[in-house]
């Protein structure tokens, strides 16, 4: 045993180490199985699913070679998707410096329109509106566009065709405007309720509970649509249903951000006090409460993968977090409150501050690395000419940043933004009329229930883990027993003698046994016999002497 | 008496076989045996008791009659083992014991009894007789024997008086007669021989007789050969004699004249009994042999069951104990018949479907099948990844067929389709197969020999081609001389070299370096290396530590003058000498205070330093540390005070990099105009695009600050901010915040329109102290000051969560419920003091275990909640037992990892993933038509 040791010069000294035990040494791999398991490592990293389990511990023949043969299912699954990456045809493409003085955030977009192609630089659009600041919103695979006023204009768009969609005035203050599951509804977050119009602006519906929402927030997947209130109060509503799945009050006051994590669904809502609540539609408690800025979190956003947040606030703090881990991994210095962050498909982070966007790269990447250190300088600059940035939003497998301001919208040219390989099954921006209607079709086919949320999207099937007293005490003593005889209904059913009772006694009554459930269930029968012998009786009175023949039992 | 005797030797010559053959064969006589078996007492004792006399004369005849070979077979048997018998056969009791204990005889049916016991009376004879003439004499008594039991006989048939009769004329034989008969038995025995060697070659082994006994006619073929034997007999006789001479020949003949006058009356007895009494199967004495009929028959079938019984005439009377030689046992009661089909037939269709079990085994543990089954010796054959050889099959396309043709032609390929190495190695090895061994050792010797020689002259061949001539050598070595003296008059002339002095001066000193210090290669650097000596052993860590230093230094040296890292000891600085000497000590000085506070918390987290005498010292050495440090760093302060007005020279740094730009940052503050921009838009900024248009050497000059400010600020990030820290941050932010407040305050006083780099510095000293950002640079930023107006200020928030936090704590920890209810157990109600009061209060606690603090998943997260409690509506999809074949969590939990939809995988993947187990194509599904492993 080592044994610690303390000598006159107070040092301490361990004794009785053991030496570092000796491995056999490991036999020399061949040039090919090196290369094999680089290549394995590689793909593990990047598409691998957890460590895999130490098949040769298992003592049961049949199931280590269950086991052993889903561990290779892993591996070659791992490996296909490497090699799918063949696939990949386009390749993200950044701005380069070409020598070390050149700086990317001097490059201004006059000099990117010049540089790309046509059909690219005639994205960069320029909307000139003079409703109040804008708010934007582009669809899921970057089609279409949402833009909403604060004094009530709202304007749809497929911006690449340059095909507006519609035009409406309310005439109300709006504080958020968001697509739906695709361009065909948007919901509309007004003056005191929240409603939703169609692709035509006709208003379909009015979520008469949602008052005065400020922030609102689509989750595709499960088609729910979130918003927090003035009041503090998050309400899910579920839109292929329209019932209101779950509502809890964040206690925290007005709300001064809201986003979600892409990655599990979680809602971060930012509050005044600073803090950023982490809320799912199953507790009503926020599921986890981070501490991040020293005055109001004004915007929130969160990477693709959902490993990292970007949370600015007024204290003219931009943290970034890790929420895996729930650490803060950075904190960077804006010289005006961040009033609007979000993270492109391929980790650029646009800063809206002020009347100005900065647009850093690596804010993530650098901060995996052993030593995390910070981004100092931007990627790439934009503003800072009287506009004041109300909204920044990348533009889905485009190479586009939206920024909707004080006097319309702007689209601007970022190179590399964009994820160059869309999956069409998934979002398609060149989708046709019908593959949008399969794809709804299909998206609500494979909707996910609001109790699937959790911070681990994967807890799905995993186990239990909570003790049994734990079980015991957590079972709801006063649930009324469950009746198997109540779902026994009649059905609606023309002829036949198949009733539901008598089915039931068929096949579950117990042949020979006669106990309560039987009784009763024979009494049922009774009854129903008798009842349809009434009704016979009564047809046949009914229909008189001559048609009393075509009187018919249960019909 | 002899029953026992006799009994034996059967058995020892064929211990088994026969026992087992005759449970098989006699079971058309159960009845009977079985009734024997159960009262043994009734028929056997008294039978054998009378054996003595009824044996004989019942023996007789019978012998006669159907058990002549029998009889010999046995009496050969009887010789082998004569050593063994000859003591005990006398003796009445035994012959008791040897019924009482053998099963076999009781087994035996009174026929079979009777038969051996006669044979066992004439070994007993022989034994008696002299050991020279065995047989003859056993003969001869026996024979005598056999005339005196008939003699006594009582139980006679009329068919034996009538033998007897015979018997009596026979004798009267006269001797002419007899020598005629004899030669007549010759002849014929010659003529036999032949075909009874021929007859015992198909014998089985088991039969190891010597030549006479062979003759004394064993072979049990044919009712011919039965009558023959004694003849042979007697004839095995007359050779004998013939050999010694004429008068030992009739003494011979004279003293077998009984034997075979005997044999005689045996063969007479044959003669006249067997057609008179024809055998059960109406087989008459001229017997044809089974291999006889053999030839004629074509017919498989009977062609088998003839064998059968050829071969049980080959074997002997053991194969029919009970029964007639030579005879084919009835058949089996169809019951028994069926029972004995059906266990042979098990055997076969079990060894015939244990050819299966591999296949099913296979099939069942397959993941997928796809039926029809394909037959993977057929399906294997080509490998699926690479491209098979082209001279396995005809060429298919007209590619392989021009490619083989291209191959032929130039010889790579015979026109056999196979490759010539191919047909050498075959070559060789047919060759090889057809030589001796010691020829293949001996060329094969030869071989490792040439190969030898070869080598041997290849390197000499080598050393000699070094071998050059001296003029050769000159002519070199002036060559080269001449090209390094050009080479270094050119480097001297641009002026590359140090002079000879300094560099002899450098070599030298680099050479006493290397043999100063322990080589980190050396012996001791690797065992200690090995032995991980220096994680305990101070006096090794010193070594190692030294020798990494001086490592470092020689390799500088050897490098030649670079300049240290800033964060090198006091030494090293000194020899970089583009430091400014304030410069560079200030800047270290105030690293290492930095440094000092930033590991004081570390020192407080191990174990030891939480005990609390601990605490006392290190408290008290951190005050006495404290001081020192405010001390210098106010120092520190006044010093700098003075050094930043002399302007932007604080930030230069040792750099690779020639600088230019002192006068132009210098100027810069000049025309500044003091914007206040944060570090994110700091670049952008109006002076600085101005600065892009400046000079070049302006311009350079601040880029070229950039890289060592960015790695400086690297070394602040890299300590993530630790919330273990805040207290202690917050006590000492008194402390700290003067010197800290002070720089920022006179950095941003001195240089508003500060060049960005500066930026990060500030930044890394509000990380560090995350909780006062404000007290940055950004004091006078209005809005910043706004800002901390605005905001309750850190601290109030920090506080406020820290509150929120305990409450969580407490709320989802541990709760102690008070079940007693006041009266039960105890006394409740006025007058009841209030110590019973009390007693009874905490009487019936119960604690709902919750999360302790220190189990919470945000036990370390100082600005993080996490919810604790579990979520209800998740619990829907957990799974609430570990699925049956699952030993752990982990197995399981992993079984459902590999997401099975086409969106997460690739389009194999996921049809790997979702092919049915067992696929069937359409049509007609032949089942297995032999197994496929």
């Amino acid at each position: 045993m080592e044994t610690l040791v303390e000598n006159g010069a107070g040092q301490l000294t361990i004794q009785n180490l053991q030496p570092p035990a000796k491995r056999n040494p490991t036999s020399a791999l061949t040039a090919e199985d090196k290369e094999n398991q680089k290549q394995v490592a590689e793909a593990r990293k990047k598409y691998g699913r957890g460590r895999p389990v130490r098949v040769n511990e298992v003592k049961d023949k049949k199931l280590r070679a269950n086991l052993k043969r889903i561990e290779n299912k892993y591996r070659t699954a791992v490996l296909n998707a490497k090699d799918a990456e063949i696939l990949y045809e386009n390749q993200e493409g950044f701005l380069q410096p070409e020598t070390e003085l050149e700086r990317t955030y001097k490059v201004r977009q006059e000099d990117i329109l010049d540089a790309v192609g046509v059909q690219q630089a005639s994205k960069a659009v320029e909307f000139k509106l003079d409703l109040g600041p804008y708010v934007s919103d582009y669809t899921r695979n970057g089609r279409s566009l949402l833009l909403a006023g604060r004094k009530g204009h709202i304007a749809t768009c497929e911006w690449r065709a340059g095909k507006p969609g519609c035009e409406l005035n309310l005439n109300e203050t709006i504080r958020d405007a968001k697509w739906l599951h695709n361009d065909q509804y948007f919901a509309v977050a007004q003056k005191k309720h929240t409603y939703i119009y169609d692709h035509a602006g006709v208003e379909i519906h009015c979520l008469k509970k949602y008052v005065e929402t400020t922030h609102l927030e689509f989750l595709p997947y499960h088609f729910l649509l979130a918003g927090v209130e003035n009041s503090g109060f998050l309400r899910y509503t579920d839109t292929s249903t329209g019932q209101i799945v779950a509502e809890y009050s964040t206690r925290k006051g007005a709300p001064t951000a809201l986003t979600q994590n892409p990655y599990n669904a979680i809602l971060h809502v930012g509050h005044q006090n600073g803090s950023v609540s982490l809320w799912s539609p199953n507790s009503t408690t926020p599921l986890v409460k981070m501490q991040s800025n020293a005055g109001p979190v004004r915007s929130i956003a969160i990477d693709r993968s959902g490993h990292y947040m970007l949370c600015g606030g007024q204290d003219l703090r931009l943290k970034l977090w890790d929420i895996r881990a729930l650490k803060e991994v950075q904190s960077y210095r804006t010289h005006q409150p961040a009033s609007s962050i979000d993270i492109s498909d391929r980790g650029l982070a646009a800063v809206g501050s002020g009347t100005g966007v900065t647009i850093w790269k690596d804010l993530f990447t650098t901060s995996t690395s052993a030593d995390p250190m910070k981004v100092q300088s931007p990627y790439l600059n934009w503003g800072n000419d009287g506009r004041r940035v109300e909204r920044v939003r990348f533009c889905p497998f485009d190479d586009i940043l939206g920024i909707s301001h004080s006097e319309g919208f702007s689209s601007i040219v970022v190179p590399g933004a964009g994820e160059p390989n869309y999956d069409a099954l998934e979002a398609n921006p060149y989708e046709t009329r019908k593959q949008r209607q399969e794809a709804e079709i299909q998206s609500l086919l494979t909707k996910l229930q609001p109790e699937t949320i959790a911070l681990d999207p994967n807890f799905i099937g995993t186990l239990d883990t909570r003790s049994a007293e734990q079980r015991r005490r957590e079972k709801d003593l006063d649930a009324p027993p469950v009746d198997p005889l109540a779902k026994l209904k009649e059905r609606n059913r023309g002829r036949g003698k198949n009733s539901t009772v008598r089915r039931f006694l068929r096949k579950k009554g117990g042949k020979n046994i006669v106990d309560e459930k039987r009784l009763r269930l024979e009494d049922m029968k009774k009854q129903r016999a008798e009842r349809d012998n009434a009704k016979l009786k009564k047809d046949k009175v009914e229909l008189g002497p001559a048609l009393a023949r075509f009187a018919r039992k249960g019909a | 008496m002899p029953r026992q005797a006799h009994g034996r030797p059967v058995q020892v010559v064929k211990p088994k076989k026969p026992s087992k053959k005759r449970a098989s064969n006699n079971r058309r006589l159960n009845a009977l045996e079985i009734a024997e078996q159960e009262n043994p007492d009734e028929f056997k004792i008294p039978q054998h008791r009378l054996g003595t006399i009824d044996d004989d004369d019942d023996d007789h005849p019978r012998g006669h009659e159907d058990a002549d070979d029998e009889r010999s077979s046995k009496r050969r048997k009887i010789e082998e083992d004569d050593s063994a018998e000859e003591g005990s056969d006398p003796d009445g009791e035994r012959w008791h014991v040897g019924v009482d204990d053998d099963d076999d005889d009781s087994d035996i049916d009174s026929e079979e009894a009777f038969g051996e016991s006669d044979e066992e009376r004439f070994a007993d004879f022989t034994f008696r007789g002299s050991a020279d003439i065995p047989v003859v004499t056993k003969k001869h008594r026996a024979s005598k024997d056999l005339d005196l039991d008939e003699s006594s006989a009582e139980g006679r048939t009329d068919d034996d008086e009538d033998e007897l009769d015979d018997d009596f004329g026979e004798e009267g034989v006269d001797l002419a007669t007899a020598w005629d008969m004899d030669d007549e038995d010759e002849q014929e025995a010659a003529k036999k021989k032949t075909k009874k060697k021929q007859q015992k070659r198909r014998r089985p082994g088991g039969s190891d007789t010597d030549e006479d006994e062979a003759d004394e006619g064993s072979n049990p073929t044919s009712g011919e050969e039965d009558i023959s034997e004694i003849e042979d007999d007697a004839e095995s006789e007359l050779s004998i004699s013939d050999d010694e001479g004429d008068h030992s020949r009739l003494q011979n003949f004279v003293e077998g004249l009984s034997n075979s006058r005997e044999a005689k009356t045996r063969r007479r007895q044959d003669y006249k009994s067997l057609p008179d009494k024809p055998s059960q199967f109406g087989l008459n004495s001229t017997k044809i042999s089974a291999s006889d009929l053999l030839q004629y028959i074509k017919d498989p079938r009977q062609r088998q069951s003839l064998k059968v019984l050829q071969n049980n005439e080959e074997k002997g009377h053991e194969a029919y104990k009970g029964g007639v030689p030579g005879k084919l046992a009835p058949p089996l009661a169809k019951r028994q018949q069926d029972r004995l089909d059906r266990e042979a037939a098990y055997e076969e269709s079990k060894k015939e479907l244990g050819k299966w079990i591999e296949t099913v085994k296979q099939n069942r543990r397959a993941e997928h099948l796809s039926f029809p089954l394909v037959d993977p010796a057929a399906a294997a054959a080509p490998g699926r990844k690479k491209l098979g050889p082209t001279t396995q099959a005809q060429p298919m396309t007209s590619l392989e067929s021009t490619i083989q043709s291209i191959m032929v032609e130039s010889g790579m390929l015979s026109k056999e389709n196979r490759s010539l190495d191919d047909q050498e190695q075959a070559y060789e090895e047919l060759q090889e197969k057809q030589i001796p061994l010691e020829e293949v050792q001996a060329r094969r010797a030869e071989l490792r020999r040439a190969r030898e020689l070869m080598f041997r002259e290849e390197i000499r061949a080598r050393r000699i081609k070094k071998i050059k001539s001296k003029a050769y050598r000159r002519v070199h070595r002036k060559e080269r001389e001449k090209a390094t003296l050009e080479n270094r008059t050119l480097l001297e002339a641009q002026g590359m070299i140090d002079s000879d002095e300094e560099r002899e001066r450098n070599d030298r000193r680099r050479a006493e370096e290397r043999m100063g210090a322990r080589h980190r290669e050396s012996k001791w650097a690797k065992s200690i290396k090995a032995t991980g000596r220096a994680a305990w052993d101070e006096g090794a860590r010193h070594g190692v530590t030294d020798l990494a230093r001086r490592d470092e230094e020689l390799r500088r040296r050897i490098e030649g003058k670079v300049n240290g890292d800033p964060d090198e000891s006091e030494s090293e600085s000194e020899d970089s000498d583009q430091f400014s000497g304030t410069d560079d000590e200030r800047e270290w000085v105030q690293n290492k205070l930095d440094n000092v506070d930033r590991d004081e918390p570390d020192t407080t987290e191990t174990r030891l330093n939480s005990m609390a005498f601990m605490k006392k010292a290190e408290a008290a050495r951190k005050a006495a540390n404290d001081e020192e440090v405010k001390s210098l760093r106010r120092s520190l302060r006044d010093e700098q005070g003075d050094y930043l007005e002399e302007g932007e020279s604080e930030d230069d740094e040792p750099a690779g990099r020639q600088k230019f730009g002192l006068q132009a940052t210098k100027g810069e503050p000049a025309h500044q105009v003091p914007i206040q921009k944060s570090e994110f838009e700091e670049r952008e900024s109006d002076t600085e695009l101005d600065m892009v248009d400046e000079p070049a050497g302006a311009q350079r000059s601040g880029v070229d600050h950039a890289p060592p400010k960015a790695t400086f600020a690297n070394n602040e990030p890299t300590q993530p901010p630790r919330p273990s820290t805040d207290t202690q941050a917050q006590n000492k932010k008194p402390q700290l915040k003067g010197p800290n407040k002070t720089t920022s305050e006179t950095t941003a006083t001195t240089a508003p329109g500060k060049l960005p780099k500066r930026g990060p510095r500030v930044v890394e000293h509000e990380l560090h102290d995350y909780t006062s950002p404000s007290e940055s640079e950004d004091e006078q930023d209005t809005k910043s000051a706004l800002a901390r107006a605005i905001f309750a200020g850190p601290d109030e928030v920090e506080k406020d969560f820290a509150k929120e936090k305990k409450e969580t704590v407490e709320e989802e920890g541990d709760h102690v419920v008070d079940n007693s209810l006041p009266g039960w157990g105890s006394w409740a109600g006025e007058g009841v003091s209030k110590k019973a009061q009390k007693r009874a209060k905490g009487r019936f606690l119960t604690t709902i275990k919750g999360v302790a603090e220190d189990k919470r998943q945000d036990a370390r997260l100082e600005r993080v909640i996490i919810n604790e409690k579990k979520v209800k509506k998740n619990s829907k999809y957990l799974a609430s037992e570990l699925p049956h074949p699952f030993e752990t969590r982990q197995q399981y939990e992993r079984s459902l990892r590999l997401p099975l939809g086409p969106e997460w995988t690739t389009k194999s993947t996921f049809q790997d993933g979702t092919k049915p187990r067992v696929l069937m194509k359409q049509g007609i599904i032949r089942p297995m038509a032999r197994p496929l492993v």
